[in-house]
């Protein structure tokens, strides 16, 4: 099913492009001749930038038939976005008080009110194309409230415009594309990646969005339109699209945070954890011990059997949930503890200093880090050595920490053996969006560290109360 | 006290008999033969209920909610090998369920569920004369960590006063800086409240850097021993830990002026 998906999608795209692109040329060209002895509109440089515009469409074409053989899945998104900015445009509220359609005066209405009913749709898609792919993790609550501030936006735009008060009316393009590119802008710099080459994007939409408010002035009458006002409209529009569109391709490329990729990889992630900790050795040694202890006396038999069927019982949970609460998997991490060092026949100092616990945790994602820090730390031979595990509130955030003293190793050449501690790590990249930073110093010990920032801690609450 | 419990398994039901059958309880085994046990409820009334939630034939949820209609004040524990938790059950059977028992069988856990369903309170027997000991339901209290069981020790031993932060680190890490010994405190309290939680068993408010106890439903010889209600001390209190010395002096004094008859 993918597959096929994956084979007809490029020529699809290609198609949408190509029917964009031609329309975006012939509209230009109809409305140029058609009212080509308009001198009061500067029809020279209309012309000079409808021909650049055209050609900006042209190279992005390009681009897209190109990138349609090179990446696989985004341009979907893109090219769905590009046709929304098109309508948009092609649709502008000057372009349709300059040349209206018709003669029909409650056509040209219907038309304007079209106009910022697709201008919104676009911001929509644009937020919700970001909340799918790149998994923001929006509320319901605010999916419903965006949705919601649309329609009403609209509802006032149109009211404002039966009355007369157009001017008014459009400085209304102005508010919620703002609020909602803000809102991407915000949080794909919070969550996912650092992305300063989306910075241009918000920008851009409140350049165009403060064009709309000189047009506003300048369609409302309060003064003239100056050289070429709807063509820098036009241009703008086109900018944004290009900006939108190469940011797209290159963070696929880049991150790969495309949403059947990100599925596909957490899927792979998990099941990696799975197997990672199904580790038959770690199994059959615990049976052993059970059987052992079993033999000494029934008790501590008892105990231990508890507590491997505990630790199995967490693996179970673990396959079916994503994050867990952080007390939950301190009980994880503490039987596991209990087993090893009952396998291990000697206590583990293991150092629980637990100041903060009210967050989500990846299920499972802390034992392969005290798994390393026993086996290849060595902590245990030390006779001072410890683990700790501390989390603490600190400005800004919450710390969450792994310490140990053990041998330490060398970051960047992590034992193939070890592919729990990078399993774990891509879990917390794609479960919470936070990267674990792993220092290391030979001979003196290891630390892991994870910052909850506020931001995320909240989304965690909210995304918990839905 | 009369329980049905339902199983389907033989296998599970013959290990489940040793364990209860040291209580005072009538009881009843059932595979998953529902007229069988709908026969017995109409006739005998039944306090509680052992449920397995999946077998072959029947559902334990399912089951749960008719014989809630022969006796509203039924109480449930579910058996079951998975994760099952309050929030899959649905409203009118969570307020009747004491708890879920986990396959493989935990002993403490059904002699707590059995002493939840008899409405009998739990009460821990703390000896602290010779060394100290916590005993839940007679059988001994299994600390996580040593400096646990000795901050528990201590908080028995103030008696009902709050026990401070600064206090426990001056006991217990005496000659340790400030900053390692607060790391090792936090990892005593946390070890402490999990044990305790795992026990059910919540008897202290553990407040920001101060911990209070609730004595209501500890039975301790110390505190018997101030009271004048026994007299066992024999010289020993609480003789593994090094900040006890002060007490064994307190109560050395206060047994030889018992025997003055002061």
């Amino acid at each position: 099913m993918a597959n096929r998906r994956l084979k007809i999608k490029p020529f699809i795209i290609i198609f949408a492009d190509l029917l964009a692109f031609s329309a975006g040329i012939i509209c230009i060209a109809v409305m140029y001749a058609a009212h080509a002895d308009i001198s009061v509109y500067q029809v020279g440089f209309f012309g000079y930038f409808s021909i650049i515009s055209a050609c900006l469409f042209a190279v992005l074409a390009c681009v897209d038939f190109c990138a349609a053989f090179v990446i696989k899945t985004s341009t979907f998104h893109s090219s769905l976005m590009a046709l929304s900015v098109l309508g948009c445009f092609l649709l502008a509220p000057d372009y349709i008080a300059i040349f209206p359609l018709t003669e029909t005066e409650w056509l040209n209405t219907l038309t304007v009110l079209l106009q910022y009913c697709v201008f919104i749709f676009f911001m929509l898609v644009v937020v919700f194309f970001f909340d799918f792919s790149y998994d923001l993790k929006m509320s319901r609550r605010r999916k419903g409230f965006y949705i919601i501030a649309c329609i009403a936006s609209a509802a006032i735009f149109a009211t404002l415009y039966f009355v007369k008060l157009q001017y008014i009316a459009f400085f209304l393009f102005m508010a919620v594309p703002t609020e909602l590119t803000h809102y991407v802008s915000r949080n794909i710099d919070e969550g996912n990646f650092n992305s300063h080459t989306l910075r241009p994007m918000q920008i851009l939409v409140s350049t165009i969005c403060g064009f709309m408010a000189v047009n506003a002035i300048c369609y409302s009458g309060l003064a003239s339109y100056p050289f070429g006002m709807t063509s820098f409209y036009f241009i703008a529009v086109a900018l944004t699209y290009a900006f939108i569109y190469f940011n797209f391709i290159r963070l696929t490329q880049k991150r790969e945070f495309d949403n059947a990729v990100y599925r596909a990889r957490y899927k792979d992630a998990k099941l990696e954890a799975l197997q990672a900790q199904i580790k038959p050795h770690f199994v059959f040694n615990v049976l052993t011990s059970i059987k052992n202890l079993y033999r000494l006396d029934a008790e501590s038999g008892d105990n231990a059997m508890d507590l491997f069927s505990r630790h199995l019982r967490a693996r179970v949970v673990a396959a079916n949930s994503d994050l867990i609460p952080f007390e939950k998997e301190l009980d994880n991490v503490q039987i596991y503890i209990e087993l090893e060092s009952m396998r291990r026949g000697k206590d583990l100092n293991v150092v629980f200093d637990i100041e903060y616990s009210d967050f989500l945790i990846p299920a499972l994602s802390l034992q392969p880090f005290i798994e390393n820090a026993i086996k290849y730390g060595r902590t245990d031979e030390k006779p001072d050595g410890y683990i700790r595990i501390s989390s603490h509130s600190v400005e800004g955030g919450v710390l969450l920490e792994i310490i140990d003293n053990g041998i330490g190793f060398d970051v960047g050449a992590i034992p193939p053996s070890s592919c729990g501690i990078r399993n774990s790590v891509e879990r917390f990249r794609l479960l919470t969006g936070l990267s674990p930073q792993i220092e290391s110093t030979v001979g003196e010990g290891t630390s892991i560290k994870i910052f909850y920032d506020l931001a995320t801690l909240e989304r965690m609450n909210e995304n918990n109360h839905c | 006290m009369r329980i049905i419990i339902v199983d389907d398994e033989m296998h599970a039901l013959q290990l489940f008999l040793a364990d209860v059958i040291g209580y005072e309880v009538e009881y009843r085994f059932f595979n998953d033969d529902k007229n069988a046990i709908m026969k017995y409820v109409t006739e005998n009334r039944a306090d509680a209920a052992f449920l397995d939630i999946n077998m072959p034939k029947i559902n334990g949820i399912e089951l749960a909610s008719e014989l809630l209609t022969f006796n509203s004040a039924v109480k449930f524990v579910f058996t079951t090998g998975l994760d099952v938790s309050m929030n899959d059950l649905p409203a009118a059977i969570a307020s009747n369920t004491v708890g879920f028992l986990y396959k493989p069988y935990n002993r403490d856990e059904l002699r707590r569920y059995l002493s939840q369903i008899a409405d009998r309170v739990i009460k821990m027997t703390v000896k602290t004369f010779g060394a100290f000991d916590c005993f839940l339901d007679g059988r001994r209290v299994r600390f996580s960590s040593s400096k646990s069981k000795e901050l528990f020790a201590l908080c028995i031993a103030y008696n009902g006063k709050a026990l401070t932060m600064t206090d426990a680190i001056s006991q217990l890490w005496p000659d340790m800086d400030i900053d390692k010994s607060k790391i090792l405190y936090r990892d005593a309290v946390w070890r402490l409240r999990k044990t305790l939680s795992e026990l059910h068993f919540e008897c202290i408010d553990f407040k920001r850097a101060c911990l209070v106890l609730d004595p209501s439903n500890i039975v301790c010889d110390y505190w018997d021993y101030l009271d004048g209600r026994n007299a066992d001390y024999n010289g020993e209190f609480m003789k593994s830990f090094d900040w006890s010395v002060q007490y064994t002096a307190y109560l050395d004094r206060v047994s030889i002026l018992r025997s003055k008859g002061i």
